[in-house]
């Protein structure tokens, strides 16, 4: 024997839902998404106060940059990096908390059994493993810098870029696989506009240079490069922003549906 | 006067899904940006641009442009078999079209083969390395637009396009036609110019 109590999850016969979930409602339960949903942009700008304006990310060294002049370019700079990355370590997790919410919507077009959803999810996760291990390494090379090499520092330095930048394959699999569910919506207004599936898409394939990194120390393919940064990381950057600002339409749509569907059950 | 609005509509469409359009327009905006780096590096050091460009084989790149320019013509054929509900004409006409696509991939992994067997890669020079990275990234969307030609023609041979539905022929054969249009800039380019 089922029950159908207005504002209930789904439930087997002889589960009895606590009493806070029965009591729900679609607003309660899409004010925490819409909360998720800001992980985004929480994300971006303590990336860009964390990593790139203390953590002097923004713009980058070259890569061809002499020993020497890291090495003092550390020493000088040691407090303000471990202090930026402290903050982009901090930040990092609010990535996939975004994309958590991402993949819930994604399962609303798919379906509940979608693995495509559980792809972006995944892929977002890693993302933000890259950062933190990424930060992490820039912290070490700037930590005990009274008492390390430069041979050391730059090590340090440039296992934190290559961790950073060309295990990107994580994220561009996040990218197609939302592109790709968001392509396929059915409905006549869609949940997030088709451009910004198709973006995500092309997003995904500019940030493929980025596996030419490990053979240049300068040109555009380089990490400070204008492809291998501004291109890449940046095409990447607006995804962000862009589909931030439309997962907000989309959930209170999801939510508008919801309440709508509730109401017709009510009614029958 | 009905008449008249609705085929105002028709010839004011775009091609396909109109978001592919917002694909091809950021990725040539990509290539437009790596087709200037090229230019402005090759005219800080033009005498070894000449030089290196020499080392490249034009008949390779030549019939590659003759097999991408018959491919699009191709899959324009199958869009208008589509369209004129040639139904049975459709798959053919995308099979055609895939082959010239493996066609141009095989002659592109000869073309790499040569050039690394005679030791030169990408960290020759900068020449080369445009040369490599270009034609690399422009590789693997002839390699992706191969792959969607084949799921369009699956889709074909089980009659999924016809007059009632040819937006996803056309959104694909709208990316194939820029693959196609990306190469003829990279051509001239990387092979001819002096």
């Amino acid at each position: 024997m089922s029950t159908t109590t207005v504002g209930a999850i789904p439930h087997d016969d002889d589960y009895v839902a606590p009493p806070m979930a029965r009591a729900r409602t679609p607003k309660q339960k899409y004010d925490v998404w819409r909360l998720a949903a800001w992980g985004g942009m929480i994300f971006l700008f303590g990336q860009l106060v964390g990593w790139g304006y203390l953590g002097v990310g923004i713009p980058p060294n070259e890569p061809g940059m002499p020993i020497n002049d890291l090495f003092a370019y550390y020493t000088e700079h040691s407090l303000r990096i471990r202090f930026g990355m402290t903050i982009s370590v901090i930040i990092c997790p609010f990535y996939f908390v975004w994309s958590a919410v991402i993949s819930r919507v994604m399962i609303k077009i798919d379906g509940p059994d979608s693995v495509i959803a559980v792809i972006e999810q995944m892929g977002g996760v890693i993302t933000a493993v890259i950062g933190l291990v990424g930060a992490s390494a820039w912290m070490a090379a700037a930590y005990h810098i009274e008492e390390r090499t430069p041979e050391i520092v730059r090590a340090l330095h440039e296992f934190g870029w290559f961790f950073f930048d060309t295990t990107y394959w994580a994220t561009t699999l996040q990218e197609l696989a939302l592109g790709y569910v968001f392509l396929i919506d059915r409905r006549t207004k869609p949940l997030i506009p088709k451009w910004v599936a198709w973006y995500s898409i092309f997003s995904a394939v500019a940030i493929i240079p980025l596996s030419f990194l490990p053979f240049f120390y300068t040109g555009p393919f380089a990490w400070s490069g204008f492809v291998g940064y501004w291109v890449a990381l940046g095409s990447w950057f607006f995804w962000v922003l862009i589909l931030s600002y439309h997962m907000f339409g989309a959930i209170n749509r999801l939510q508008q549906e919801e309440v709508a569907a509730l109401a017709r059950a009510a009614t029958r | 006067m009905e008449m008249s609005s609705s085929l105002t509509t028709k010839t004011r469409r775009l091609p396909g899904d109109p978001g592919v359009w917002i694909f091809v327009g950021a990725d040539m905006l990509m290539f437009g940006l790596f087709f200037s780096s090229f230019v402005v590096g090759r005219s800080k050091n033009l005498d070894l641009y000449n030089l290196s460009q020499q080392a490249l084989n034009f008949n390779y790149g030549g019939i590659n442009t003759l097999i991408l320019l018959t491919s699009s013509w191709f899959v324009v054929l199958a869009v208008h078999a589509a369209k004129m509900n040639r139904i049975k004409l459709v798959p053919h006409l995308l099979a055609l079209a895939g082959f010239c696509g493996l066609a141009f991939c095989s002659i592109k992994v000869v073309e790499y083969t040569e050039k690394f067997s005679h030791g030169i890669s990408m960290l020759t020079n900068d020449f080369f390395m445009y040369y490599f990275i270009l034609t690399g990234i422009h590789f693997l969307h002839v390699i992706a637009g191969t792959v969607m030609l084949f799921v369009l023609w699956k889709k074909a041979r089980a009659g999924a396009y016809g007059s009632h539905n040819v937006v996803g022929l056309e959104s694909g054969a709208t990316y194939w036609h820029m693959v196609d249009l990306l190469w003829v800039v990279l051509f001239p380019l990387l092979y001819l110019m002096r």
